[in-house]
């Protein structure tokens, strides 16, 4: 469920359907431990030669992926 | 804080410490990145094009299936009149004439390349067009809209893609000239195909007013096609955009040398020559007359 999640997601950011990417992405953040999702925004980021100015989506995937591993404790019902 | 929480934080820690090291490598080496990023996707752009531009039967179908039952009406109207050859040659000859506007350009050559995404299918504001590096294509080459129209520069380039960064990126600042005020000023890119110049309340701006990009050698980009003035304000706005929308753009043509930014001497040539062109229209040979013409000698003295 997780690779499909993963790959849904990735198809998502790829073709530009933000409304589809981005619930489908928090709700990964929510359920998972998403250290996989910076590697595969710094791959999206290289095909699409965004390392020549700025590489955002590496950088919003790191920070989101801090940010809910730090919040998500308060968050949740039981202790992960 | 119990010791599974300090391992928690430990291992955050040491991941974020390790992803920003590869993202600052990757921002002091972009081609290596862009490489791997290449090799990485292959099989997502080796899907994409079988999708959107193979030949095969399933795709085909794919591709058709939606875009035939909105014109299965105008299909059956189409056969019933017998104009489905005659639109199919009239469509050919479009394309055919815009691909020779492409080319046929004042001196410098020029790539044509067809739009395969747009911003609206891209997570960045980006063009990718179906030629890379093994068709000639160069980093930061100009590209172009129809003769002469700028409309970005050349960013990534892979082996049989590349993407082209796009003028009107929000944010992307160029220095522009306006026909008209006869003023340099910079405009700042709004998103959506879509630049804004900022000039005082006094300047002459009219919709209208032709807008040249002068660090490209022969580059328009646009005229201003909305002009915001509150005269409460110190500053207008003019909006400016080209004659087809991005959403439309089926054909660019890439420049073959990488952009050089020019001195402010040769950005002033530029517009002069600009400027004196801008009467001259392209005319083929057979429709001009001029004194190179063959034509039979006439006269106008009267036979006796």
């Amino acid at each position: 469920m997780r690779l499909i999640s993963l790959i849904f997601i990735t198809g998502a950011v790829l073709t530009g359907f933000w409304w589809c990417a981005l619930p489908a992405y928090f709700t990964h953040l929510y359920v998972y431990r998403a250290f996989e999702i910076p590697i595969i925004a710094l791959l999206v980021d290289a095909y699409f030669g965004a390392f020549y100015t700025f590489p955002y989506l590496s950088v919003v995937a790191l920070v989101s992926v801090v940010l809910f591993e730090i919040f998500k404790p308060r968050l949740l019902f039981y202790e992960v | 804080m119990n010791s599974r929480q300090v391992s928690r934080t430990k291992i955050l820690v040491r991941y974020v410490v390790i992803v920003a090291g590869i993202i600052i490598l990757g921002l002091a080496v972009p081609k290596v990145f862009s490489f791997i990023g290449e090799v990485a996707l292959s099989p997502y752009h080796t899907a994409r094009q079988w999708v959107l531009n193979s030949g095969s039967s399933l795709p085909q179908y794919l591709r058709d299936r939606s875009v035939l039952i909105e014109q299965i009406e105008d299909l059956k109207k189409e056969v019933a009149t017998e104009k489905g050859t005659e639109l199919s040659m009239r469509k050919l000859i479009n394309e055919n004439a815009s691909l020779r506007e492409l080319l046929a350009t004042d001196g410098s050559d020029r790539i044509a390349a067809r739009v395969i995404a747009r911003p609206n299918s891209l997570p960045y504001d980006l063009i990718q067009i179906d030629q890379g590096s093994k068709d000639g294509i160069v980093r930061l080459a100009p590209v172009f809209l129809g003769r002469d129209q700028v409309i970005g520069y050349i960013t990534h380039v892979s082996r049989e893609y590349s993407f082209v960064q796009l003028v009107t990126t929000p944010g992307f600042a160029s220095t522009v000239f306006i026909v008209g005020p006869d003023i340099y000023t910079n405009a700042e890119g709004m998103g959506g195909g879509v630049m804004r110049v900022r000039v005082p309340q006094g300047v002459s701006l009219k919709k209208g007013n032709l807008v040249l990009l002068p660090a490209v050698n022969s580059g328009v980009y646009g005229e201003i096609i909305s002009v915001e003035a509150i005269p409460t304000q110190p500053q207008q706005y003019g909006y400016l955009s080209p004659n087809i929308p991005l959403q439309s753009m089926r054909y660019v043509a890439v420049g073959t040398e990488p952009i050089v930014t020019p001195t402010f001497e040769e950005v002033q040539n530029v517009i002069t020559s600009k400027l004196e062109s801008l009467f001259v229209v392209v005319v083929p040979e057979d429709q001009l007359v001029d004194e190179t013409s063959t034509s039979s000698a006439t006269s106008t003295e009267e036979n006796e």
